[in-house]
C-alpha cells in the first residue's frame, strides 16, 4: 500500500525534479532543446543552464521559482497547522528574500504580488481596467499542488485552499480556476484507490468551481477556459500516449504549454493521463514540451508523485536535490505528513 | 466603383469598423460585455471608462487599424513596394501621433524605442534566445492592408507580411500569424471566391510564413498558429449557423488574447462560423471577449475584401473617415489605380 507520507513525497519530488530538469529547456521550442540541450535527443537528466536562458549561470539541478515557492509554502502551512492567506503571505516575502530565485525568477504578477505585501509601490497607472488579462499566469498553478496535499481526497476543501493560498499573488479567476484544477486534482490522486480518471474528474470539477468561486470576488480576467482546454488536453494525452513524439509536438502546438494559466496547467494534465500517472515518464514530456518546460514538468510531477508515491523514483533525485539547494525536502515532507493527520 | 474596388475599400472599411466596434468590448469576458451593454454589442458605441481606449469616442479606432492605416499610406506612397523601411517609418510616424502613442502594444513599444535608438533599461530577458511573450498578435494586427496591394498574389503577400511585420515583431509566430491574415486577405481579393478558399489561403500563409521566417527570425516556443486555425475552422463549421455556440467555443478553447498564436486562429474561426459574412463575422469576434477590437479587425480585412463595401452599413463609412479624420475612399482607390 501507498502511505500518505509515500505521497506526499511523490509530490514534492515530483515537482522537484520537474522544475530542477526542466530549468535548462524553459523558453526553447521541441527541436531546439533537443539541438541546443539534449545532444539531439530529449533531455531526460539533469543539465548545465544555457547563458541564453532565464537559469543563466545556475549549477545543475538548482530549482526555479516553481519548488521553491511551493516548498516555502508548505513549510509556513505546516508551521500555521494548515493553509492561511497570512501563512502564504509570509512564504512569499520569504521567498523574494533569496536573490537566487527572485532575481531570475520572479514572474511579471508574483513580482508584483510581493511589492503589495510588502507595502512597497506598484506601477497602478493602468488600475482603471475592469480586466487584467496578462495577469492570468500559471504562477498559481505551478504552487497550488501544495492544497492538494494538504486536503487529501477532500476536493472541495483543496479547492478554498487553493484560493486561500494562491489569490495573494493571482487573484484572477482565470489563474485561480488552474489553481483549483491542480489543488483538486492531487487531492484527488492522494486518495487510496484512486484511477486516472478521478484525478482528471477532479481537475475538471476545480477548473469549474475554482472560476465560480473565485468570479465573486477576484479582479475580473478574460482568456481561454482552463476547464475546456484540460479536455482537449487530456485528449491528446489519450491519443498519443504511445508516439512520444506527437504527443509533445501535438501538445504544445495547440493546447500552449507557455506562461498563461490556460496552457501550462492543462499541458500538465494531458501528460498525466499520457504518463497514466508515471512520475518520471510524465516529468520527461514536461522536461521536453517546450516553452514553459519547468513549470509544466512541475506539474505534472506533483499530479503524478501524489498519484503514485515516491516508490518507482529513482533514490538518487532526493539527496541531490535536497545538496544542490541546501534545502531539507525530507523534512518538510515529514513536517506536511504530521500537520495533515 | 469597381468590383475591386469595392472589395479593396472593404477590406479597408471592415477592418476599421472591427476595430471601433471592439475598441468597447475590449478585455472584457462575453459574459461582461453583455452585462454592461445590455446585450450583445452589434454597432459602433462609445467605450467605457474602464478599458484600454477609454479616451476614444465612438467610431474612433485604436493601434490596429490606425497602424495599418498608416503603414498602408506610406506604402502607396512608395509605389505598392512593401520595405522594411517604409514599415519603420510608417510606425515611427504613427507612433508621433498625439492619440496612438498611448496604445501602443508591449512589442510594439520595443521595436520603436530600438528603431529611435533610444536605450531600454536593462532586463533579465534581454539575454533569453526565446523571447516567447513577444509572439503577440502586433503583427497580424496591422498587415491585412498588405493582402490588398498584392490582390490575388498569396505567396508576395507572405513574402510581404515577413518584410512588414520583422520590423516590429521579428519571431516567427507573430510572423506565422502576419502571413496568414495577409495571404488570406490576398486570396479574398479575388473573383468568384468563397471563404473556403481564404481560409485555405489563411493556412498556407500560416505555415508558409513561418516556415521562410525561420530562416531569418528570433525562435520562439509556442502553439502553433496553422494547427490552431484548423481547430478554430473545424469548431466554426460546426456550430455554423448557432452564432452563440460558435463564438464562445471558440473564445473557450482556442482564446482571443494578445498571443498572436490565439487571435489569428479565432479570427479564422468566426469567418468559418459565420461563412464568411462581414458584419456577422465582425460582431462574433467583438463579443467574443478579451482582445476583441484586434481579432474583429484582422478578420474585417479579409471578409470585408472577400464581400465588398458594399455589405457594409453605408453610414459606417462616414462615421470612420470623419471620426479619425481617415480618407479610407481616396486610399482604396489610390490602392486600385496601383493594380494591374
Amino acid at each position: 500500500m501507498t502511505t500518505k507520507y509515500d505521497r506526499i513525497m511523490g509530490a514534492f519530488l515530483g515537482c522537484a525534479i520537474g522544475d530542477a530538469m526542466g530549468a535548462p529547456t524553459e523558453t526553447r521550442p521541441i527541436a531546439l532543446i533537443k539541438e541546443h540541450v539534449g545532444g539531439g535527443d530529449y533531455v531526460r537528466d539533469y543539465c548545465l543552464p544555457l547563458p541564453d536562458t532565464l537559469s543563466a549561470g545556475q549549477p545543475k539541478g538548482q530549482f526555479t521559482d516553481d519548488f521553491s515557492v511551493s516548498y516555502l509554502s508548505a513549510r509556513a502551512f505546516a508551521r500555521a497547522g494548515g493553509i492561511t492567506r497570512q501563512a502564504a503571505t509570509d512564504a512569499l516575502i520569504e521567498w523574494s528574500s533569496y536573490d537566487r530565485y527572485y532575481i531570475n525568477h520572479s514572474g511579471p504578477t508574483s513580482k508584483r504580488a510581493i511589492a503589495l505585501c510588502k507595502g512597497e509601490p506598484v506601477d497602478d497607472a493602468q488600475d482603471y481596467a475592469c480586466c487584467r488579462n496578462a495577469w492570468a499566469t500559471n504562477g498559481a498553478g505551478m504552487k497550488a499542488w501544495v492544497a492538494g496535499v494538504f486536503n487529501s481526497g477532500n476536493l472541495d476543501k483543496a479547492i478554498d485552499d487553493a484560493i486561500l493560498m494562491c489569490q495573494v499573488s493571482h487573484d484572477n479567476p482565470v489563474a485561480l480556476s488552474a489553481a483549483c484544477a491542480v489543488a483538486a486534482g492531487v487531492a484527488a490522486g492522494m486518495a487510496q484507490n484512486s484511477t486516472v480518471a478521478d484525478v482528471v474528474k477532479a481537475g475538471l470539477y476545480g477548473a469549474r468551481e475554482g472560476y465560480a468561486r473565485s468570479w465573486r470576488f477576484a479582479r475580473s480576467s478574460a482568456g481561454a477556459s482552463v476547464e475546456q482546454r484540460i479536455r482537449m488536453a487530456v485528449t491528446i494525452g489519450t491519443c498519443y500516449a504511445h508516439d512520444f513524439d506527437r504527443l509533445l509536438q501535438e501538445m504544445t502546438d495547440i493546447v500552449g504549454t507557455g506562461l498563461n494559466a490556460n496552457e501550462a496547467i492543462p499541458a500538465a494534465f494531458g501528460f498525466f493521463v499520457a504518463a497514466q500517472g508515471r512520475v518520471m515518464d510524465g516529468v520527461y514530456m514536461g522536461v521536453n514540451c517546450g516553452n514553459d518546460t519547468d513549470t509544466v514538468a512541475a506539474i505534472t510531477g506533483a499530479l503524478c508523485g501524489a498519484f503514485s508515491g515516491a516508490g518507482e523514483i529513482p533514490p538518487q533525485h532526493l539527496p541531490f536535490l535536497s545538496e544542490v539547494n541546501d534545502m531539507d525536502i525530507r523534512q518538510a515532507v515529514e513536517e506536511v505528513d504530521r500537520v495533515t493527520g | 466603383m469597381t468590383v475591386r474596388q469595392s472589395k479593396i475599400l472593404g477590406g479597408l472599411l471592415a477592418a476599421a469598423v472591427g476595430d471601433a466596434m471592439g475598441a468597447a468590448t475590449e478585455i472584457r469576458t462575453t459574459g461582461m460585455i453583455k452585462e454592461r451593454f445590455g446585450g450583445y454589442v452589434t454597432d459602433i458605441v462609445q467605450p467605457p471608462e474602464d478599458t484600454w481606449a477609454h479616451w476614444a469616442k465612438a467610431g474612433m479606432v485604436t493601434d490596429d487599424f490606425s497602424v495599418s492605416y498608416f503603414s498602408a499610406e506610406d506604402i502607396l506612397k512608395n509605389g505598392g513596394v512593401v520595405t522594411e523601411e517604409v514599415a519603420a517609418q510608417a510606425v515611427i510616424r504613427w507612433s508621433e501621433h498625439p492619440l496612438y502613442s498611448q496604445c501602443a502594444g508591449p512589442t510594439t513599444r520595443a521595436a520603436i524605442a530600438k528603431i529611435r535608438g533610444i536605450p531600454l533599461p536593462p532586463d533579465k530577458h534581454d539575454r533569453l534566445l526565446c523571447h516567447n511573450s513577444r509572439a503577440s498578435n502586433g503583427a497580424p494586427m496591422k498587415v491585412g492592408c498588405v493582402g490588398l496591394f498584392d490582390a490575388g498574389d498569396v505567396d508576395k503577400a507572405v513574402d510581404d507580411a515577413l518584410v512588414m511585420c520583422r520590423v516590429t515583431h521579428d519571431n516567427t509566430i507573430a510572423l506565422s500569424g502576419a502571413a496568414a491574415i495577409a495571404a488570406a486577405t490576398a486570396r479574398a481579393m479575388d473573383s468568384r471566391v468563397s471563404y473556403f478558399e481564404v481560409i485555405q489561403a489563411g493556412l498556407y500563409g500560416a505555415a508558409e510564413g513561418f516556415k521562410r521566417a525561420e530562416k531569418f527570425a528570433r525562435p520562439v516556443a509556442g502553439a502553433s498558429v496553422e494547427k490552431r486555425i484548423c481547430r478554430a475552422v473545424e469548431i466554426g463549421l460546426r456550430y455554423q449557423g448557432d452564432f452563440e455556440k460558435a463564438m464562445t467555443v471558440i473564445s473557450e478553447e482556442i482564446g482571443g488574447g494578445l498571443p498572436a498564436n490565439e487571435a489569428v486562429p479565432a479570427a479564422f474561426g468566426y469567418i468559418a462560423a459565420t461563412a464568411g459574412d462581414v458584419m456577422q463575422t465582425i460582431h462574433m469576434a467583438v463579443n467574443a471577449g478579451d482582445d476583441t477590437d484586434t481579432v474583429a479587425c484582422m478578420a474585417g480585412y479579409i471578409v470585408g475584401a472577400l464581400c465588398g463595401v458594399e455589405r457594409i452599413p453605408a453610414r459606417y463609412l462616414q462615421m470612420i473617415e470623419k471620426m479619425n479624420d481617415f480618407e479610407l475612399q481616396k486610399l482604396a482607390l489610390g490602392i486600385d489605380a496601383l493594380l494591374k
